[in-house]
């Protein structure tokens, strides 16, 4: 058989029905055989180890500890930060309670020393309209 | 219902050892480069497993690891020169006339060890040759579907692109590749000629 006839089967013909003597001619002529390797490139891809082989798996399992970890304390410093936001706002409305508070204590004795006032002077006037009347 | 930690721990590593080096080389694809392809693979799977409460099934989350690896390393080769990106990115107006670059396989010293085969490295190589001059979408399409035995389906998927269009995509790069090879071969048989005339002569 001739390259090209070998060359015309293998670029006509499907690999699986290739007569015995293609692939008798494909082991002895390396032109042929690249000619075939590269025709049938599709198919070969499967035979190829066309990437780097990797196992990242030890590495990314670690990465993901690691990334746990992290979120973990990050949970952590959150919740602290919300204990002492806690306390300090805590803190902010207990003061201001107590300012109130405060506040509110001095009300009632303004409120009585303007009430003793009404009183003294109602009982002013009163007393002042009682002695018109007697008069 | 979101997963223990131990149990999100258990699938997670079932899906690294699973899928690691389909998403390796799905990302080794487009960014051509091993490291930077290393990390990609590293970046999908922490996020994966920080989103492993949102998803509902295994094909859910492989469509997902797969898309992500795809956008994940398009985003990587943009922060490459904006020119280069814009080079690679464009599908070729016309067929390229380039011929490729000649590779000569040392005849003499493959009659003396009587291997008439090209060797895989040899065979990978030229491959590769060929698959870097297509473009990337192209390429990315034809290798999903060619070595990782992805459907058109889930490549349209992974690629977010209509089902013609990773048709169209994958029966241009099978014609280019066709084209490349082709040319290679001729140059091949051009360059034994030239090698075994100088050796007769010698």
């Amino acid at each position: 058989m001739t390259c090209q006839e070998v060359q015309h089967i293998i670029q006509t013909i499907p690999h699986e029905q290739w007569p015995q003597e293609v692939h008798e001619h494909l082991k002895s002529c390396i032109e042929c055989s690249l000619f075939s390797q590269l025709s049938d490139f599709p198919r070969e891809l499967s035979h190829l180890d066309l990437f780097p082989s990797i196992d990242l798996t030890p590495q990314l399992m670690t990465k993901i500890h690691r990334h746990q970890q992290k979120q973990f304390r990050m949970h952590v410093i959150s919740l602290a930060a919300s204990i002492v936001i806690g306390f300090f706002i805590g803190f902010l409305l207990q003061y201001h309670l107590q300012h109130n508070s405060s506040n509110y204590q001095e009300l009632p004795s303004i409120e009585i020393s303007y009430q003793f006032s009404d009183m003294i002077y109602s009982n002013l006037y009163d007393i002042n309209t009682n002695n018109n009347d007697h008069e | 219902m979101p997963f223990k930690t131990k149990h999100k721990e258990i699938i997670i590593e079932a899906l690294i050892k699973s899928h690691q080096q389909k998403v390796f080389n799905l990302a080794y694809s487009i960014v051509r480069h091993e490291e930077e392809a290393r990390d990609i693979v590293q970046d999908v799977f922490l996020k994966a497993f920080e989103h492993l409460d949102e998803f509902r099934g295994d094909a859910e989350i492989t469509t997902w690891l797969y898309r992500i690896t795809y956008n994940h390393s398009i985003n990587m080769l943009k922060k490459i020169t904006k020119a280069d990106f814009a080079r690679l990115m464009s599908e070729p107006d016309e067929q390229s006339d380039e011929e490729p670059t000649p590779w000569i396989i040392p005849i003499a010293k493959r009659n003396e060890e009587a291997d008439f085969k090209v060797t895989q490295a040899e065979l990978k190589s030229i491959l590769w040759e060929a698959l870097d001059k297509l473009p990337i979408t192209q390429r990315t399409a034809f290798l999903l579907h060619h070595y990782d035995g992805f459907s058109y389906q889930e490549i349209a998927q992974i690629m977010n692109k209509s089902m013609p269009s990773v048709e169209s995509l994958i029966f241009r790069a099978r014609q280019e590749l066709k084209r490349l090879l082709q040319n290679f071969y001729e140059q091949y048989k051009e360059n034994s000629k030239i090698m075994s005339n100088h050796l007769s002569k010698n």
